[in-house]
């Protein structure tokens, strides 16, 4: 039993780092119906500009969080402004394919600026586990992520239903040549949402440091992972990333302790399968009439 | 059925002569052999890509997957079951077919963006299979795949590559059926407007899944090709890197231009011949063209080249004008 619960605390703090992923991928994709498959890298490059001004610079941390947050979302403006915006244009899934393409470039970009070694992040609270009962313990920094994400989480819910541009942002998702007539600036809604999405990866990035190694390549599996977590959920719903965020993280941890370890990455997509077969608007989606 | 253009018969006819003679002599440098065979594997992979993405809207990332699966498949039936390299080869192929079939079924219903994460899903799947089980010697590989025999000869590599260019031919001609029949019209109906074709009655799912299960085929025949040439199997060479290589090589060329599917992939595959020293900035290179074609050159390498080809013919015809006229003028004259 005490494994269980165990499991179950590790799944919770992995399930808050694929929340905060998954939305950051669901505001851009409610907003704007635009899938960044370089997400995953954005997130890469908050946490190695966090690493670089935290242990490299030595900055306090909360500098060196805020200017990776500000960096890594100078880049996506400006990958957004120079490329997806023209791209966008012509095709939507052309957009789409330019996103991987430039999650490949990123990740390899990367490799050759920061190397392909591995560096490891200072726990921001001590790494030593902090014991529940004899047998239960949690890491302190998995606590700071579950703590994070529900801050983000919150601060998400409040911005979209109580600020206007929150509200004008729905009004985009809606429909945004009305939301457009009805005054709503639409290029400057673009910066702001992928403000956000940038945003919300860099902080993941910068506090889920101590927990992963630091590395080019950290993005990959966790960004793809994390955009199942969001389908799954039913994409464009931000209760629906919670839900699958969460989901995944359990289905990880209890699964690579039950079923098997070696094949820990397979879950996700095992689970991605079932959901497309059984319910393919995802679990909180709403079922789109225009599509055929 | 269209009219084939004089100008592409002569085009084809052209490369399709230089793909028969070069290799007559450069057959006894292994390396060079592997390099053109390996060019022709690519252009299996990056023509069915072309015609996927071109031609039905759909995505995959997992092509490396059937790849994977097509060269397992057929090996294992060769080495384990003592079957002869064709039953493996057809095995290998409708068994991708069905794993196509199967997987692009639930997803074809819906948008490129869920392909696109169930293919790449089953990649990695696909990966931590071949790399964690026994039956696939694991992350050491196989190794001592026999040769492919030729009236009970080994092949020689010239052989072998003739035996490919076949299959670059057979799937070629595939892709261009596909492109200009029934099925062809129907992608393009439901490219340009999926509401407005099923109103007419085109079953959307059906030509969609139909195109992903071929197109998971041709991945899998690519790879018993490239397993029984290298002769030595093992996961990595069946990694996402290598579906985001095929998908390059689709792309770049242009997208829905068979031509241009087969350009992108001499184009992409040959890259790394002559970029050896910079091997290790290649996947930032693959990266970057697929970004930089869509941005500067949505309709691909292909279509300066077009451009350029229109203006030599005009200028040919035109030039052949004038001479006519001047003839017609001395003889009036």
């Amino acid at each position: 039993m005490n494994i269980f619960i165990q499991c179950v605390i590790n799944g919770v703090a992995l399930g808050a780092v694929y929340t905060i992923m998954a939305l950051s991928y669901t505001i851009l994709f409610g907003t704007l119906k635009i899938a960044n498959f370089a997400q995953g890298d954005i997130y890469m490059i908050g946490m190695l500009l966090g690493f670089t001004f935290y242990v490299t610079a030595s900055m306090p941390f909360v500098v060196a969080l805020i200017l990776a947050v500000i960096i890594t979302a100078a880049v996506l403006l400006l990958i957004e402004r120079a490329i997806y915006r023209p791209i966008l244009k012509v095709s939507s899934m052309y957009l789409f394919i330019a996103t991987i393409g430039m999650a490949t470039f990123l990740r390899n970009a990367a490799q050759l600026v920061f190397g392909s070694e591995s560096y490891s992040f200072p726990h921001l609270f001590g790494s030593d586990p902090i014991q529940i009962t004899e047998s239960l313990s949690i890491i302190p920094q998995n606590i700071v992520i579950i703590v994070v994400c529900v801050i983000l989480v919150v601060a998400l819910f409040l911005f979209m239903r109580k600020t206007k541009t929150g509200l004008a942002m729905s009004a985009v998702s809606m429909n945004p040549f009305a939301a457009s007539l009805m005054g709503v600036n639409y290029s400057q809604i673009t910066t702001i949402t992928y403000t956000i999405a940038a945003a919300m990866a860099a902080i993941a990035g910068v506090f889920t440091g101590p927990l992963y190694n630091v590395s080019t390549t950290v993005g990959a599996t966790l960004g793809l992972k994390a955009l199942i977590a969001a389908v799954m959920g039913g994409f464009g719903n931000s209760a629906g990333a919670i839900v699958g965020g969460m989901i995944l993280g359990l289905v990880e941890a209890l699964g690579s302790t039950y079923i098997s370890s070696a094949y820990k990455d397979a879950f996700a997509f095992i689970m991605l399968l079932i959901i497309l077969f059984l319910r393919p608007q995802g679990i909180l989606g709403r079922k789109s009439v225009s599509k055929v | 059925m269209k009219k084939v253009k004089t100008r592409t018969k002569i085009i084809i006819a052209i490369v399709l002569l230089l793909a028969i003679i070069i290799p007559v002599f450069t057959r006894e440098n292994r390396y060079y052999m592997d390099v053109f065979i390996m060019l022709g594997i690519y252009v299996i992979l990056g023509a069915s890509m072309n015609l996927l993405i071109g031609y039905s809207g759909q995505i995959s990332l997992g092509t490396a997957g059937f790849y994977g699966i097509g060269a397992y498949a057929s090996v294992l039936l060769v080495m384990e079951a003592n079957m002869p390299f064709l039953v493996g080869l057809i095995f290998a192929v409708v068994l991708c077919f069905l794993i196509g079939y199967v997987l692009g079924f639930p997803a074809t219903k819906l948008n490129f963006i869920f392909l696109g994460l169930s293919t790449a899903g089953l990649n990695t799947i696909i990966q931590l299979i071949i790399t964690n089980s026994e039956f696939t010697g694991g992350a050491s590989g196989i190794t001592g795949i026999p040769s492919v025999k030729l009236f009970g000869e080994p092949m020689t590599k010239l052989q072998y590559y003739y035996m490919t260019l076949i299959f670059v031919l057979i799937v070629l001609f595939i892709c261009y059926r596909i492109v200009n029949s029934k099925t062809g019209r129907a992608l393009m109906a439901i490219k340009g407007n999926p509401i407005a074709a099923s109103a007419m009655g085109i079953n959307i799912n059906r030509y969609k899944l139909l195109v992903f299960a071929i197109v998971s085929a041709m991945g899998g025949l690519a790879g018993v090709l490239y397993a029984f040439n290298i002769r030595y199997i093992q996961a990595e060479a069946f990694t996402t890197n290598m579906s985001f290589k095929i998908l390059t090589m689709g792309i770049i060329g242009g997208m829905g231009d068979l031509g241009g599917g087969v350009l992108g992939s001499l184009v992409a595959g040959a890259l790394p011949e002559f970029l050896r020293d910079l091997s290790k900035y290649q996947m930032t290179i693959y990266g970057l063209l697929i970004v930089l074609v869509l941005r500067f050159m949505p309709k691909g390498i292909v279509h300066p080249i077009q451009i350029g080809l229109d203006k030599l013919e005009q200028a040919i015809t035109g030039a052949l004008a004038k001479r006519k006229a001047a003839k017609a003028k001395k003889k009036e004259g």
